[in-house]
């Protein structure tokens, strides 16, 4: 077989061999690093990636605990019964994990719901604290 | 670099970027002037074979090596501009879509009359006799490489490269009588 037979009659740009595979190289090195980037572990993804998933997670589990409760027993919480849903609650409750009642795993799964993941500031708060802390609360 | 080296180096992504250079010094030209003598303008048979690298990039792990690299690489090469060309044909009215007005409007095509008419005839023929014609005459492969990459047996190969060479005669003739 011939290597690179042309046809006369077909031309092409001065560069356009070199150009061709440079801009080939870029395009396929390109999606290989946005293969790669979408095949990182979870436990490697970036806080932002993380935080949401782990927090529908904890929605889920906070709903069935809550859940599981009502069935098996019924008490007053008062302090709680209406909670604050705000940057001071988050505080409140990785500082009292050891006294949580399945009400403040209730408002818990509220601030897990989407409407606060959405909130910026607040994800910003839950990126700086302890992570390992408000998984301990489910 | 051997076929076996150049998918070894594609496969891991430390190596990905000199695997493929190595694939590029080896066939870019040659796919591209196969692709070029199939939809015929520049700017198509560029599309074209950026779309053969992606597909191959996509597919490399499915590459078996039961043929060579290069068959495979002419099967993908082929199939993508027939695919673009067909699509062309349903895009385009008659007069946009023919060759002699593609290749009027391309500004890398500088053959005169005679060369355009040999192009429409070339095009005009059936599918696997143009692909023939294409890779046996201008592409001096043999039959048994263009079997490996069209799946077609040598015997129908000559048959069709025949049937091929005499309609262009015929074509040709015509317009110049």
């Amino acid at each position: 077989m011939k290597d690179h037979i042309q046809n006369p009659e077909f031309k092409v740009p001065g560069d356009y061999f070199e150009k061709s595979k440079s801009n080939t190289i870029a395009n396929i090195t390109s999606m290989a690093q946005d293969d790669s980037a979408s095949m990182i572990p979870i436990h490697q993804q970036p806080p932002r990636k993380l935080i949401p998933l782990m927090m529908k997670y904890a929605s889920v589990a906070a709903c069935l605990a809550i859940g599981i409760y009502f069935i098996t027993q019924e008490k007053d919480h008062p302090i709680l019964s209406e909670p604050d849903l705000s940057l001071e609650y988050v505080d409140y409750l990785i500082d009292n994990t050891d006294a949580l009642t399945l009400d403040d795993l209730d408002a818990f799964g509220g601030l897990m719901s989407d409407d606060f993941i959405e909130d910026d500031e607040l994800i910003d708060y839950l990126e700086e604290v302890d992570l390992e802390d408000i998984l301990d609360l489910i | 670099m051997t076929d076996q080296s150049i998918i070894t180096s594609i496969l891991n992504p430390a190596t990905l970027e000199q695997g493929f250079q190595e694939l590029l010094d080896m066939y870019q030209e040659r796919l591209y002037w196969h692709i070029r003598r199939i939809v015929h303008v520049h700017e198509d048979a560029d599309d074209v074979l950026q779309n053969v690298w992606v597909k191959v990039y996509r597919n490399i792990r499915k590459f078996d090596q039961k043929s060579s690299l290069y068959t495979w690489l002419y099967r993908i090469a082929t199939n993508e501009a027939l695919t673009h060309k067909s699509k062309r044909k349903l895009a385009t009215n008659t007069l946009e879509g023919s060759v002699a007005h593609l290749l009027q409007s391309d500004p890398y095509f500088e053959g005169n009359e005679a060369m355009i008419q040999l192009k429409i005839a070339i095009d005009s023929l059936p599918e696997k006799q143009m692909l023939v014609f294409n890779m046996k005459y201008y592409q001096e492969m043999k039959y048994s490489e263009i079997s490996e990459i069209l799946g077609t047996s040598v015997g129908g190969l000559k048959a069709s490269y025949h049937h091929a060479v005499t309609k262009i005669k015929a074509s040709i003739t015509s317009n110049i009588l």
